[in-house]
């Protein structure tokens, strides 16, 4: 752990917000998948794409930084493939300096990590994702005047990026979703954004008030010292070498919810189990719908913590060694132990990724059991500055399995991959309760890893001269 | 515990505990690389048969520039009765996988022991998480775990006479001490934490 006399001091003029800042809720705003083109492109491989460099180019002004007073409720950023810094033209030297399982793309990992259910969406995994940029705008309530300024906030950022692409037609927008929400509800109907860890350093944004102490920068932000006390390795940009710094690494994934499966599951095993659906709810995620942690409230929902950001986020389990309160196995638990004693050794510490989910869809109306074929779920955004690697363990060995908790193969409840086969512990006296889980209540629709540079090295490769890299498309078997 | 030199001289290895192990380099013979490496190929590079051993808890064939292997062990009791339980239960087996070394006498022969002997290095630092624990005794831990998973699964999926009786088990016995006491709580813990 770093000492406090160790606080760094954080360039955050040169750090996009994103990485610093909680999502604001209510929220307007869109993700979009960006294509760098080229002149002579043949079957999507891409040799140099100059309006890359420029949209980038004109990009640059709008992004905006942790260090400006709207970045506070504004998001205007950008991450890049390895597929798109070849487009771009960055040096063979600098690619090679990225991480093994930033360049294998996610794609072609995720079959390590979880059993992949139907295909995965075009453009996602065929290699012709090269950027990935969000805007996104707060409002200051859920009322129609706050909403209606936060769209119009978002409009004309929209508008301005709109703008530049217009002069630029081999810069294509591949894909792009719009979000609006008033409240931060993911569609299973759960309070979500909790979870925001304090960041040693970061003046933008304190997270929530817990038991933990802040986490080492160079965690989350490339080129700051890590809980290891040294800073974790940096991709080689710029002419010196030293532009990864103030950068990170994300990741991010468009995940389907399985709401009608999910609320005819709670209500049949809750029914089998003779217990209420609303407490199996609480006890798979570890917190109420409220956002209440279990551990505070143990018996039923206490909007009244959820509402005291001095009291939702800080707890630990010292007092549930045994998982009867809040399961070993439920969502946050696994996420994040905390002081839970694990049976394999793993700093906690080195485990946490910051995450920004924004929902997508209609929600579907309350107590509706039956699916209405719509599109609903998550676009599920994750950074750090390890993230393809750390995304990758927690999936591996912290969603799809449970030795670490001494629960066997058994899977996250909600996120894991479930064949039918498994089940779902609920530690209780005399005897616990094991929920057999028939399916999957999330599908993995595509996802991609990025890389999300410091404005300065957002500068340096819009700069560059013609590349010479081919980008090889990797399609998705 | 910490591990010792294993008292017989020069069949040695390091020994924790129940577990001892061993390390041997020999060479191949010319094309013996490739031979062995078919003949592991056809068992899918695992040797289920070894298991009929008994007392074995792994063992590792590493090709070192494709001209000797390097065979490291982990197995139960002393060096001789191991080499004689090779012998007994799977000679046809050791001498298919062993006839590639250069110099290879056969498993049944009497200067086998001395072959081995001559190449075995022993380890020097070597840990084992379970040193009072024999892969018989390790087997039985499985299956009685298995079978109280499966008490664990009946009580925790349904009502049924299985949950009354192990209610009744913790009533009848709830002044029980010493360590029936300490049995009995873990038992109950168990039940009640699903793991």
């Amino acid at each position: 752990m770093a000492a406090a006399s160790d606080v760094p001091t954080l360039k955050l003029e040169d750090i996009q917000s994103l990485i610093l800042r909680r999502r604001p809720t209510p929220y307007v705003g869109c993700h979009v998948l960006l294509h760098f083109g080229g002149q002579g492109d043949t079957h999507g491989v891409v040799r140099d794409s100059p309006q890359g460099r420029e949209f980038l180019r004109r990009l640059k002004p709008h992004i905006v930084s942790a260090a400006r007073s709207e970045s506070a409720d504004t998001w205007v950023a950008v991450a890049i493939t390895y597929t798109g810094l070849q487009a771009l033209g960055v040096p063979q030297e600098s690619l090679d300096s990225f991480p093994e399982a930033f360049k294998d793309g996610m794609a072609k990992r995720a079959p390590a990590f979880e059993t992949c259910e139907g295909s995965w969406e075009p453009p996602y995994g065929t290699g012709q994702v090269h950027g990935w940029m969000t805007v996104l705008c707060g409002a200051t309530n859920s009322s129609p005047g706050a909403m209606a300024a936060a769209r119009k906030n978002f409009q004309d950022r929209i508008n301005l990026a709109g703008q530049q692409l217009e002069t630029l037609p081999r810069v294509k927008i591949l894909a792009r979703d719009d979000y609006e929400q008033t409240t931060g509800i993911t569609p299973f109907g759960y309070q979500d954004g909790i979870s925001f860890p304090d960041i040693l350093g970061n003046e933008a944004q304190r997270g929530l008030k817990t038991s933990e102490p802040p986490i080492a920068a160079g965690e989350f932000v490339l080129g700051y010292p890590g809980e290891g006390g040294r800073s974790i390795k940096m991709p080689l940009l710029g002419t010196e070498g030293s532009l990864g710094r103030n950068g990170t690494f994300l990741g991010f994934r468009k995940l389907h919810s399985k709401v009608a499966t999910f609320r005819r599951f709670l209500r049949d095993s809750a029914a089998a189990q003779g217990i209420l659906p609303e407490l199996l709810a609480a006890k798979i995620i570890g917190r109420w719908p409220s956002g209440a942690p279990l551990i505070l409230a143990p018996d039923s929902d206490q909007p009244d913590i959820a509402r005291d950001l001095q009291r939702l986020n800080n707890f630990s389990y010292a007092s549930d060694a045994k998982g009867m309160v809040c399961p070993m196995g439920s969502h946050i638990r696994r996420m994040n132990p905390r002081d839970t004693k694990l049976q394999v050794m793993a700093d906690v510490r080195l485990r946490r990724i910051l995450r920004h989910g924004t929902a997508y869809g209609l929600p579907l109306p309350d107590g509706v059991l039956e699916d209405d074929g719509r599109s609903r779920g998550m676009f599920f955004i994750f950074m750090s500055a390890t993230a393809p690697e750390t995304y990758e363990f927690l999936k591996k060995d912290w969603l799809n399995d449970g030795n670490f908790i001494g629960l066997g193969r058994e899977r996250d409840p909600i996120d894991g991959s479930h064949d039918g086969t498994g089940v779902f512990t609920i530690p209780a006296k005399p005897f616990a309760i094991k929920i057999p889980m028939p399916e999957s209540f999330t599908q993995t629709l595509g996802g991609e890893y990025a890389f999300m540079p410091s404005l300065s090295a957002l500068e340096w490769i819009s700069e560059l001269p013609a590349g010479t890299t081919a980008t090889q498309p990797e399609v998705r078997a | 515990m910490a591990p010792s030199a294993n008292p017989k001289m020069n069949r040695v290895g390091m020994r924790s505990g129940q577990i001892s192990e061993l390390t041997v380099i020999v060479p191949l013979k010319a094309g013996g690389a490739a031979s062995l490496k078919a003949k592991l190929d056809q068992v899918g590079r695992n040797l289920p048969d070894a298991g009929k051993v008994g007392s074995l808890h792994n063992m590792r064939f590493v090709l070192l520039d494709d001209t000797r292997l390097l065979f490291a062990t982990a197995y139960d009791g002393d060096w001789d009765s191991y080499i004689t339980d090779f012998a007994t239960q799977i000679p046809d087996a050791m001498n298919y996988f062993f006839s590639d070394v250069e110099g290879w006498p056969g498993i049944t022969t009497d200067t086998v022991r001395d072959f081995i002997a001559q190449h075995q290095i022993p380890a020097y630092g070597w840990y084992v998480a379970y040193p009072g624990e024999t892969v018989a005794s390790i087997n039985r831990a499985v299956e009685l775990g298995k079978a109280l998973k499966g008490v664990q699964d009946a009580v925790s999926r349904g009502t049924g006479p299985v949950r009354a009786a192990v209610i009744e088990l913790f009533n009848a016995t709830k002044n029980e001490t010493g360590p029936v006491r300490a049995a009995l709580d873990l038992l109950r813990d168990a039940m009640a934490e699903g793991r």
